[in-house]
């Protein structure tokens, strides 16, 4: 085997397994705070995708020339109206729902997914979109005495500063202000966490509007290196997300991260040196494998139930 | 008196809290048998690990059912493989048949039967479908002539029926017979409970917290239904409650935990004067 | 009354905001064209549905204390209908020309695949979202059985009932002793994984192209104008015209007679103790559980038996296209099912029939709509769940008298 390809599967891993992990945060946290999956951020991420091509464009449009600034401003915008996309979400398919089954909440969130995908394929139709390419070149590394190469473009090398940066800003949100309290508190316990006069309603939006902000990032950044997409990327990406919250442990959000790299990594590696064709299907086996075996994922606590 | 249940150095621990540390006690047969402490003391613990819902990370639990061979209730929730296990391939096999098939459902068909501290009725259905549920055992065999409706279906049908309503006569609930169990008023749902375990024909019935949000006639009333099981129809009770009136005038015996110890048990009278419980309780 | 105006103005703003990028900017290339209506319009519905809903909270929060609680016993379907519906449907296809025919015989298969699901998800409360997947292993277990072994139809319907119920079992026994959200993504997970299967495994499943399927012949005779083996064709049996409808027709009342059996099982097993079991541990698994009642074993039976439906639902599939392909069991089409049953309040076999009729139906009624189909759906789910989440028709239990 050689070892540039190795490193060159390595490198897509990490990137993969990056954009995984970021959008993963979404499932963890919700679950975390209401022990329930989020059925529709699959889509949310796939909406984040066509506000960044929309951005890019209407910025193009008013004659914004400045890479960075104009990289900077899609971000901040697509974050802004995907977590605008994650609140709706909350509101219509989860709080008029606390309280009753536990299958309705599942239920509206598919309806959402079902419409959200289908409301963006009825306006911006149904063939696959793109964007230019923004950054182009890449650095170059040797590695060794090899002659080949491995290739890191400036996108890719985005991808992991943006990600992680991210992953830290919100772990020192979640873990040093008043907010990110308020969530563990809510997380722990909801009742006794709006008892000491938490708006648990606030604070459950918060986190899917965190999670929806977290997804757009990986939107934007996977939008940024594979330049097209279409109404249909939510799913499948979603499913994977999930696995990757699953397999970190659900409900940690260090796990969701580790989660995210670990499929990414042998997601990439499974394509590169089993069989590409059967790389969804290797991940969703996956999936399935880690519940039955560890449901608890790496870093999750086993759950006990309280009778 | 003969041993019903026996527990033996029972040790539960979740992560670092320990909720019970080596708790010894018995249940005689056909006695009723309070388990008290303040709250947090691991009472609800201790139930749980007996009609299996935990499992206990040390410790024997063995349940002596009349007429029948004794039951080793941990082993009924599956036990984790060893490596000695290779050796007896037997015992391995049978391991793994309690680990595919085991769980407290287990228990529950060996005789246990028990209530919960939250009422845990199926809302959406009738009172009498709740006591149905309960006798699925003895029902489920029938299942051919169940499709086809056939007669000894419907013979079956009908005792489970009558084994029902007897149970519902009994708590004073016939007229309730065909409402949802969710609609009723508190104090019957937490009856309906009880007439359900009850359709299960259990030896040892497992009361949590039976008159919690009770008013004084209710508790009054249950009381003496607690004390009829027990002398009409031989049941042996072990119960948790909270309300220490109830709990000394219904008693023969009176465990009391605390810290997931067992600091004294005897007779209501004697525990009573017990120097340690009464610091439990008020220091 | 300031409320009235500002909420809903609120509501308006952020879904100004929300739908401007997707539905007002729409991508031209790297380019975009600007169209105002559509998130204006949105906009405006928002409005008027929170004004709405604002008013009739209003209202219901006046009148709630006259109308406390409704009791449920009446019985919801009388005796006529059971026998008028089935004869209705028996005449039916005699009267509707081919095209329609078709459409029945998709109605058909919906609603089998409804009363499969509606087991799992209505009566167990198990969230399936892979059921797809046992309706592929039906329709793919029918035509490679055909291709490779020569299976007939005949044999293919109980062989694909239980080929459904063994994948079922091998996939629920594992994953049933889990956490309920758990099953419904692994579920997901694995119809996909079948999906993705039968699309990648060119050898054996012919990959996109799919496999084509004989049509089934009736005790040897054959539905063709002439007889291709040296059989007779039925309609020369008969001594009948020769018509293409005839096909449709067999296969329309087999299948009709395959649903029949299984409303009066599901009904039968609903009063049975195992229907009982399923909806008890769809209440609360773990006093179930206090009750003897092993959980697992009980789920896997009402796993199986959906599987079994959607498996028979799938060899149906098969023979009515003459063909089959992955891209007939994408996860949308599990979606579309899983909406048969919320919209025909779950547990609720009347229900269920009359929503897979809407659903197969109203579509090819309201031809400009068929874009708008799976949104519609799909808010129409989410409607559900809120306003009536016992469904279009409310299911009715057992009433035991004479005690």
């Amino acid at each position: 085997m050689e070892l540039a390809i190795l490193a060159q599967q390595t490198l897509n891993g990490l990137i993969l397994g990056a954009t995984y992990g970021l959008i993963a945060i979404g499932y963890t946290m919700v679950y975390g705070i209401i022990g329930m999956i989020n059925f529709a951020h699959g889509e949310i991420y796939m909406v984040s995708a066509y506000v960044t091509a929309i951005f890019l464009a209407v910025l193009h449009y008013f004659g914004l020339a400045n890479v960075p600034l104009m990289l900077l401003a899609v971000l901040l915008a697509t974050m802004f109206v995907t977590a605008l996309y994650g609140w709706f979400l909350e509101r219509i398919a989860y709080r008029p729902l606390r309280g009753s089954t536990r299958l309705a909440p599942l239920i509206t969130a598919i309806g959402l997914s079902l419409i959200l995908q289908n409301y963006v394929r009825l306006s911006q139709g149904a063939r696959s979109q793109g964007i230019p390419s923004l950054l182009q070149g890449s650095f170059a590394i040797t590695l060794g005495n090899d002659e080949r190469l491995v290739q890191i473009t400036y996108v890719q090398t985005l991808i992991i500063i943006v990600a992680f940066l991210s992953m830290a800003i919100l772990t020192v949100i979640m873990h040093h202000t008043s907010l990110g309290r308020a969530c563990r508190a809510t997380e722990q316990d909801r009742i006794m966490a709006s008892l000491l006069g938490i708006d648990t309603d606030r604070i459950i939006a918060t986190v899917f509007v965190i999670g929806a902000a977290m997804a757009a990032i990986a939107g934007v950044l996977v939008t940024l290196n594979y330049g097209s997409f279409d109404f249909h990327i939510g799913f499948v990406t979603g499913i994977k997300a999930f696995t990757a919250a699953v397999l970190g442990g659900i409900g940690s959000l260090p796990g969701a991260m580790l989660g995210g790299l670990v499929l990414g990594l042998s997601e990439s590696f499974f394509s590169g040196f089993v069989n590409a064709d059967y790389k969804d299907v290797f991940a969703f086996s996956l999936l399935v494998l880690v519940l039955i075996f560890r449901p608890s994922g790496f870093l999750g606590h086993p759950q006990v139930v309280k009778v | 008196m003969t041993t019903l249940l026996q527990v033996n150095h029972l040790n539960m621990r979740f992560g670092g809290v320990v909720a019970l540390n080596d708790c010894n006690f018995q249940v005689e047969k056909n006695s009723i048998t309070a388990l008290i402490g303040p709250n947090g003391a691991g009472k609800t613990t201790a139930f749980n690990c007996i009609t299996g819902f935990y499992r206990a990370n040390q410790g024997q639990l063995h349940f002596f059912p009349p007429n029948r061979p004794s039951v080793n209730l941990i082993q009924l929730l599956g036990q984790p493989f060893t490596w000695t296990d290779p050796i007896h391939p037997r015992r391995t096999l049978k391991k793994l048949g309690y680990k595919l098939f085991g769980g407290p459902h287990r228990i529950a068909r060996a005789g246990i039967a028990r209530t919960f501290q939250n009422v845990r009725l199926f809302k959406e259905m009738t009172v009498l479908e709740n006591l149905l549920v309960a006798q699925h055992r003895q029902l489920v065999g029938h299942f051919l002539s169940g499709i086809l409706n056939a007669k000894n279906f419907r013979k079956a049908e009908n005792n489970a029926l009558d084994h029902a309503m007897k149970w519902l006569a009994f708590f004073q609930l016939t007229t309730e017979a065909n409402r949802l169990a969710g609609q009723l008023p508190y104090g019957h749902q937490r009856r309906v409970e009880i007439a359900r375990a009850l359709c299960t024909d259990p030896i040892l019935l497992c009361l949590d917290e039976p008159a919690a949000g009770l008013n004084p006639q209710e508790t009054k009333a249950l009381s003496q239904l607690i004390r009829r099981l027990q002398k009409e129809l031989h049941l042996t009770i072990l119960l948790i409650e909270h309300d220490i009136g109830l709990v000394m005038e219904l008693s023969d015996h009176v465990i009391v935990l605390d810290y997931g110890e067992v600091i004294a048990q005897g007779p209501p009278a004697a525990v009573q004067q017990n120097q340690k419980v009464l610091e439990a309780y008020l220091g | 009354m300031k409320t009235f105006i500002l909420q809903p103005l609120t509501t308006a703003t952020l879904v100004l905001i929300l739908t401007t990028p997707i539905s007002g900017l729409v991508l031209n290339g790297y380019d975009f064209n600007l169209k105002w209506q559509p998130p204006l319009l949105l906009a405006l519905t928002a409005f008027f549905l929170h004004l709405g809903l604002m008013i009739l909270n209003r209202r219901t929060t006046q009148k709630k204390s006259a109308s406390s609680q409704k009791t449920s016993h009446h019985p919801a379907w009388p005796r006529l209908a059971t026998i008028l519906l089935p004869l209705l449907g028996l005449i039916l296809p005699f009267l509707l020309g081919k095209y329609w025919l078709t459409i029945a015989i998709l109605a058909l298969i919906y609603i089998l695949l409804g009363l499969g699901l509606n087991i799992v998800v209505g009566l167990a409360g198990m969230l399936d979202l892979g059921f797809v997947a046992f309706y592929a292993v039906g329709a793919y277990g029918f035509a490679l059985g055909q291709e490779y072994l020569g299976l007939s139809f005949w044999a293919a319907i109980p062989l694909g009932a239980v080929l459904a119920a063994t994948f079922g079992v091998i996939l629920g026994f594992p994953v049933l002793r889990m956490h309920g959200d758990y099953l419904a993504i692994v579920t997901l997970g694995f119809g996909e994984i079948i999906r993705l299967v039968l699309n990648n495994w060119i050898t054996f499943t012919g990959g996109p192209n799919g496999v084509r399927v004989d049509f089934p012949t009736l005790f040897g005779l054959e539905f063709s104008r002439h007889a291709k083996q040296g059989g007779t064709p039925l309609h020369e049996f008969l001594g009948i015209d020769y018509s293409s409808n005839h096909r449709y027709l067999f296969l329309y009342l087999t299948l009709f007679l395959v649903v029949l059996a299984t409303i009066f099982l599901i009904t039968r097993l609903k009063r049975m103790p195992l229907g009982r079991a399923w909806e008890a541990l769809r209440e609360d698994e773990t006093a179930c559980r206090s009750l003897g009642i092993n959980h697992v074993t009980v789920k896997l039976s009402a796993f199986a038996l959906g599987a079994m439906t959607g498996g028979i639902g799938g060899v149906f599939f098969a023979v009515s296209q003459g063909f089959v392909n992955p891209t007939s069991f994408t996860f949308h089409e599990s979606a579309l099912i899983l909406a048969i049953v919320v919209l025909g309040g779950l547990g609720s076999i009347p229900g269920v029939i009359s929503a897979a009729i809407i659903v197969t139906v109203l579509p090819e009624l309201l031809r400009d709509f068929s874009d708008y189909r799976i949104l519609i759906f799909g808010l129409a789910m989410v409607g559900m769940m809120i306003w009536r989440p016992q469904g279009l028709v409310r299911t009715t239990r057992p009433v035991f008298q004479g005690l």
